[in-house]
């Protein structure tokens, strides 16, 4: 299975995966195993390290690892496995796959991953599925960070990386990076704020970053788009803006004018709960800094206005100038040193009657193939090539649409589904709808690194590699430009393989070998490469990163990426799918007498990445239980204390948690942690115990709850109620009892 | 303000050819200069216990 073999250790630099940000380190091995993963020897990146990424040997290590092809024994769900050999789960997998797609059609195929964890796919997902003809592609980020990307490719054609260190003025709508979570963007943060930068938080809750801000907006959760209007307002009113920008790069202000004038201060200060003062002084704050930037949020990417809201942060960062200039928000386009896996994925391959079959682009099309190919020739234009897959979040179905097709067989059947790296189970909204689509399934096929409650409902599972095992480079998926070289410092165990293999030698027994000719990771990276002239041996012999000098106001003499060749404050492509050209704010459901509170989830500790990790003892040690945080006023309102076990309940489901009654926290919110589920349950508790702490059970998917243009769930804000366990719940080990 | 500009973007590009410099496997007489300027500037980060883990 294995490919290359191991590099020298003296100079083995790997990129983490544990989670999504790609800190680059230093691995140390002994006795062909991960001894420890330590922090870099360059000063400049020595920083960029949290104590999850020096957990990798325990992880890379851990007993529980899936290090054999597992087949179902028992019945779905049951935990029940045989272990089987690499070629026969392959050649049984294939010839499933076959009967399901002659019987159903190809977009009775879906596939759920996460390109965070899976790293080395380079699209070879895509490329099969747009051979097979499904558009079925879903993803975690549809809910993070990949919908913005599609978002901000409607207003100007493109995804911004903000220059975060060198900005003079930084906006955090609720993301909050810390020591160990998001650790380089705290560490840009850390460094701007010492050359002189002014910080700007909106969140509900005085956060690690709030704490020490210039300004704290403490706004009710989910409501940024109100803000992001009451902000322009502002802006547009006192004529705070680049004329000239305005003048020259944009069209609809006007109509802008018109909309932002329906939102006065007094309105906004009523929506969001921020005094007006408050609101002006700090639009104005940003919009007269020498330089200023917006970062992408995981916050703005999940309300009920999230649509409007992203491109009205879009909008701030191009009426005040910031937009592709020194600390501001900069646009990268495509590498010229690498082959981006936008061009991999074979997207003019799909039919345009099957792209036309993409499940939900018909309700929600702002990140399907159904909007963003409306981007196609103006994409071609700018950057040189029809599809940026930026984040790999541009040409996705709709998650709840897919398992709803997966439980209901409509609008068609979907009957084979294939989650690779991605706990799905626990990663979308509804999961009891989920759980009733993958046991309505006739094949299902997992790849992880451990049994999660999700394999545990698969025919198949296929153990997969870890990032020091494999060799890579990664190119931020477009999002920013430079490569960062990732070596393998270990062989995998047994027969654990990587998720581009898997396509790879599925393909072939699909009848597609010929678009897959690259037969290992290496040939695939010399593929990538072949723009230097250089092998991925001979590159990362002589560069361990690489960042391409950055180039400013670019669209000076390109153009924007969208129909006007502008930046389209007034949407011509949501105006021609139906939906309302400029921004608005819209009302999430409102809290009641029976659910009082807001309740805003899929909240990140530092101990863990999204569902992952529970089952590592040094993470686990540092966070043993779910905790859910209260107000002070809240929690004796309703006979709480810390640490007592609560039940969260909403009109689909609960979540099983203790209290941190919490001084910081903005009174009538709760605060849930993301992905929680007990590793050491399995065999006792049903899947694990997936449905006693997951929030993925709370927000209902319903058509109230969606944004509209993506149909993304509305997570910050939607009304739940708290009642007060007597007794500890069943089954729980010592340590979460305890802990 | 378009100077300022100007000058804040050439300053960015040569950060990027000297820290571009700082990641050569194999460096030369120029990459260990750019290697001494960036101690300088940064220092050297101490280690932070935050980041150990017991043995398990």
């Amino acid at each position: 299975m294995a490919s290359a073999k191991p590099t020298d250790n003296k100079n083995t630099y790997s990129v983490c995966t544990i989670c999504d940000i790609g800190c680059q380190l230093r691995a140390e091995t002994e006795d062909g195993k991960l001894k420890r993963m330590i922090a870099h020897d360059n000063p400049a990146l020595a920083r960029n390290v949290c104590y999850k990424g020096t957990a990798a040997a325990h992880i890379h290590n851990h007993v529980d690892r899936l290090t054999r092809p597992l087949k179902r024994v028992g019945e779905r769900g049951e935990d029940k496995w045989e272990e089987i050999s690499y070629e026969q789960a392959m050649d049984e997998i294939a010839e499933r796959l076959k009967k399901v797609v002659d019987q159903y059609g190809p977009e009775s195929m879906a596939v759920s991953t996460s390109g965070w964890n899976t790293q080395t796919t380079h699209s070879m997902d895509r490329r099969f599925m747009n051979a097979l003809g499904t558009p079925n592609y879903i993803s975690g980020v549809s809910l993070c960070a990949g919908n913005t990307a599609a978002v901000n490719k409607i207003t100007y054609g493109w995804f911004p990386f903000a220059d975060i260190s060198n900005s003079k003025c930084i906006v955090l709508f609720g993301h909050n990076p810390r020591k160990h979570s998001w650790t380089p963007i705290f560490n840009m943060i850390n460094a701007a704020r010492a050359n002189g930068a002014k910080v700007i938080v909106l969140d509900p809750r005085v956060s690690d970053q709030a704490e020490v801000a210039d300004l704290h907006l403490s706004l009710r959760s989910g409501t940024d788009a109100a803000m992001c209007l009451g902000w322009l307002n502002v802006i547009i009113n006192e004529e705070l803006y680049d004329k000239d920008f305005v003048a020259e790069y944009t069209v609809g202000f006007d109509e802008l004018c018109e909309r932002v004038n329906d939102y006065p201060l007094e309105r906004v200060a009523e929506i969001t709960g921020v005094d007006a003062a408050l609101i002006a002084e700090s639009a104005r704050m940003y919009a007269t800094a020498e330089s200023a930037c917006i970062p992408w949020t995981p916050i703005t990417d999940m309300q009920i206005s999230s649509t409007s809201a992203i491109r009205l942060q879009s909008i701030l960062r191009a009426l005040t100038g910031n937009i592709d200039i020194p600390g501001g928000d900069v646009f990268g386009g495509f590498d010229p040193n690498y082959i981006p896996e936008s061009k991999l994925g074979n997207h003019e391959m799909l039919s345009a009657e099957q792209k036309a079959k993409q499940l939900g682009s018909d309700a929600h099309p702002a990140y399907t193939y159904r909007a963003q190919e409306m981007l196609s020739e103006h994409t071609e234009r700018v950057y040189g090539y029809a599809y940026a897959d930026i984040v790999m979040g541009c040409y996705m179905a709709n998650p709840s649409a897919t398992f709803r097709a997966m439980a209901t067989e409509k609008p068609y059947p979907v009957k084979a589904f294939f989650v690779l790296g991605n706990n799905a189970l626990m990663s979308y909204p509804n999961q009891h709808q989920i759980l009733k689509g993958m046991m309505n399934q006739d094949l299902i096929v997992a790849h992880e690194i451990f049994m999660t409650p999700t394999a545990m409902l698969a025919d198949y599972v296929l153990p997969g590699d870890v990032f020091s095992e494999r060799n890579h480079i990664s190119d931020y998926w477009n999002w920013k430009l430079g490569l960062t070289v990732s070596q393998k410092a270990v062989e995998p165990p047994a027969e654990a393989s990587s998720t581009f293999q898997f396509w790879h030698d599925l393909a072939h027994r699909m009848g597609f070998a010929d678009l897959f000719p690259w037969q290992t990771i290496e040939d695939m990276l010399d593929h990538r490469l072949s723009p230097t002239g250089k092998t991925f041996e001979q590159f990362s012999n002589e560069n361990y990163m690489y960042i391409q000098p950055p180039e400013y106001r670019k669209y000076r003499k390109t153009g924007f990426a969208t129909p006007s060749g502008k930046v389209e404050l007034k949407s011509s492509v949501l105006g021609e799918l139906g939906f309302d050209p400029l921004p608005y704010y819209r009302e999430g459901p409102a809290v009641s007498e029976d659910y009082p509170y807001y309740v805003f989830t899929g909240v990140r500790e530092d101990a863990f990445f999204q569902t992952g990790q529970r089952q590592v003892k040094v993470l686990r040690d540092r966070m043993p239980s779910p905790k859910l945080f209260m107000h002070p006023v809240d929690a004796e309102r309703q006979g709480i204390i810390d640490h007592d076990w609560v039940k969260l309940q909403t009109e689909t489901g609960e979540v099983t948690a203790k209290v941190l009654v919490q001084g910081s926290m903005k009174q009538g919110h709760i605060r849930v942690p993301h992905g929680w589920w007990y590793p050491e349950m399995r065999g006792e508790a049903k899947l694990a115990g997936a449905f006693i702490s997951s929030d993925a059970v709370l927000c209902p998917d319903t058509p109230e709850y969606l944004d509209y243009e993506q149909g993304i769930p509305h997570f910050k804000g939607f009304p739940g109620r708290i009642v007060k366990l007597n007794e500890p719940p069943a089954g729980m080990s010592e340590q979460v009892l305890a802990g | 303000m378009r100077f300022k500009e100007w000058l804040g973007g050439a300053k960015q590009r040569l950060m990027t050819n000297i820290a571009n410099r700082t990641f050569k496997k194999n460096p030369g007489l120029l990459d260990r200069l750019a290697i001494r300027f960036l101690r300088g500037s940064i220092g050297e980060v101490p280690h932070d216990p935050e980041l150990d883990h017991p043995e398990n």
